[in-house]
């Protein structure tokens, strides 16, 4: 498939990770998925994607250290982060690392999201 | 003056006028001396004894300022001449001998990124505006940074133009250190307690959109009792957080100049779906030019938010609820009671179920909710009006309420003009 569709989702939690999944190919996306930031950009490494949904709190790299990487690489993919880290700072945080969009996922519900990555494309 | 007068008698009856005057001349003269003496030797003793009374003063007081580890510092603005205590030193972490006076090593240890907000303060200071009351970081020559407390005082000339800064500094790293612990544990537990939640909420969700099948309408009722619970545990865990935030004081106060019938009108519009649905009125008061607020509008909103949520929440079918923001100035009425200072004061008025009197002194405390209110809505954390306290004090305020069972409530709220001061917490409200 081109990469106009593909999306990355990083999370280490894998019901949420394939909720998410499911919703998305059901909408016709190409889905990846890796359970930590190291994980994700080796991904990027070799395959370019459309989109990443990625959470804050994660083993191994967490989220904002993915974001600080991709700032750094100049990344144009846009980022939506979804965590469950909640405080205004985190959300301040990441959008100041280049996240377009932040959501906290107990407090959205899964199609807001899936729209939300609709209306992007 | 009996002696006097038998002197006088003895010797100067007997004698020629010169002479006796000579002699009175010279008797008052030793006396005078005499008593001289004896009042200076009077002065000497009283200054002898206040000099030791001071010097063993100043020897407690050292004594007490470095067993607490307290350093004491005296700055001259005047000649900007910065003298330290012994234990200013140990607080830096460094030795009186590697530096050429206080300033240099003050300059040395205060650390970069909290340079500006410390001359901020210091100014504000000087000027009068404010009590120097801060918290800065010192970074010592091993690298270790440790977290120091300030106070200070200003003396000032006749004209009320500083002369001189005495301020003592203390080490609060450690009480910083186990705050920050229990900061992190709380953001952590909430993060581990949503996680769970988001994926009873997403499934419910994705099961009632029918993603895995069409639902029976008895499995539809279920899930939706599922959803609905775990909705409550969300918002119980929010509001959670933000009653730890408060109680930690971490809270970050950020006034700027806020139009409260703007914030108002935010809240208001969010509730005119349900407000419709209950067939609610809902009026607006606002006194024509109202002054602009220095208030923190996140945390102003939240206030407004909790009061007229448990308005609505609260009201009976086709009730009214009143909301009116005025101006009261101090000694005026407000709610039965006397206004301390200039304020805003703000009104909610409903005709909903109202208070029970038995009940009335704990609806400000934590996870208290009446039993009416319980019998009507189960899902209130019984945080909202903690919070609003919480926050209503911090801005110097009042919050108060009416209320006849039955028949509906009124909340009182007052805001001083002179608004909320700014302050450094590590975090904010959801």
């Amino acid at each position: 498939m081109d990469t106009a569709k593909k999306i990355l989702i990083v999370d280490d939690e894998k019901p949420l990770a394939h909720a998410l999944e499911l919703k998305l190919t059901h909408e016709g996306f190409d889905v990846v998925t890796v359970s930590n930031g190291e994980d994700a950009l080796l991904v990027l490494d070799t395959t370019p994607m459309a989109l990443i949904v990625c959470d804050l709190v994660m083993p191994k790299m967490d989220g904002f250290a993915v974001l600080e990487e991709l700032k750094k690489r100049e990344n144009k993919t846009p980022v939506i982060i979804l965590s469950n880290l909640s405080q205004p700072d985190d959300k301040e945080r990441s959008l100041e690392l280049g996240a377009r969009y932040f959501f906290v996922k107990s407090d959205v519900s899964i199609v807001e999201i899936v729209e939300t990555i609709k209306s992007i494309f | 003056m009996v002696g006097y007068k038998y002197l006088k008698y003895i010797f100067l009856d007997h004698l020629a006028s010169w002479q006796s005057d000579l002699i009175t001349v010279l008797f008052t003269a030793t006396l005078a001396v005499v008593i001289s003496a004896a009042v200076m030797r009077l002065i000497l003793s009283i200054e002898e004894k206040s000099k030791k009374k001071l010097a063993e003063l100043a020897e407690r007081f050292v004594f007490a300022t470095s067993s607490a580890k307290i350093g004491v510092w005296d700055w001259d603005v005047v000649n900007n001449v910065l003298t330290w205590d012994d234990v200013m030193y140990t607080l830096y972490g460094i030795k009186k001998e590697d530096f050429n006076g206080a300033y240099e090593a003050w300059q040395a240890g205060l650390h970069p990124d909290d340079r500006k907000r410390a001359d901020e303060e210091i100014k504000l200071a000087l000027e009068g505006k404010k009590k120097f009351d801060l918290i800065f970081r010192v970074v010592w020559p091993n690298g270790e940074v440790h977290d120091i407390r300030a106070f200070a005082s200003v003396d000032r000339d006749a004209k009320g133009r500083p002369l001189k800064m005495v301020g003592v500094n203390w080490d609060i790293t450690k009480e910083m250190e186990v705050d920050k612990a229990k900061s992190e544990f709380v953001s952590l537990a909430s993060h581990q307690l949503r996680t769970p939640l988001s994926t009873i909420n997403w499934y419910a969700e994705m099961l009632e959109s029918g993603d895995a099948g069409p639902l029976t309408e008895k499995q539809h009722e279920f899930l939706k009792e599922i959803y609905t619970g775990s909705q409550r545990m969300v918002g119980l865990v929010n509001a959670l957080l933000n009653v730890s935030r408060l109680e930690l004081g971490r809270l970050t106060v950020d006034p700027r100049p806020t139009e409260l019938p703007e914030l108002a009108k935010v809240i208001i519009a969010e509730l005119k779906p349900i407000l419709e649905q209950n067939q609610l009125t809902l009026t607006e008061e606002y006194e024509k030019s109202l002054p602009i607020a220095t208030v923190d509008p996140k945390l102003v909103s939240v206030v407004f938010q909790n009061l007229l949520t448990n308005a609505v929440k609260y009201s009976k079918e086709k009730g009214t609820i009143a909301f009116s923001i005025a101006t009261k100035k101090a000694g005026e009425s407000f709610g039965n009671c006397s206004v301390e200072t200039d304020s805003y004061a703000i009104t909610v008025k409903d005709t909903g179920i109202g208070i029970p009197e038995n009940q009335k002194n704990l609806m400000f405390t934590k996870l208290y909710r009446a039993d009416n209110a319980r019998e009507r809505d189960q899902d209130g954390t019984g945080l909202g009006l903690y919070i609003v306290k919480e926050i209503v004090e911090l801005a110097g305020g009042a919050v108060w309420y009416d209320s006849v069972e039955e028949k509906g409530s009124t909340f009182y709220v007052l805001l001083p003009f002179k608004g909320m001061t700014k302050s450094y917490g590590k975090t904010s409200l959801k």
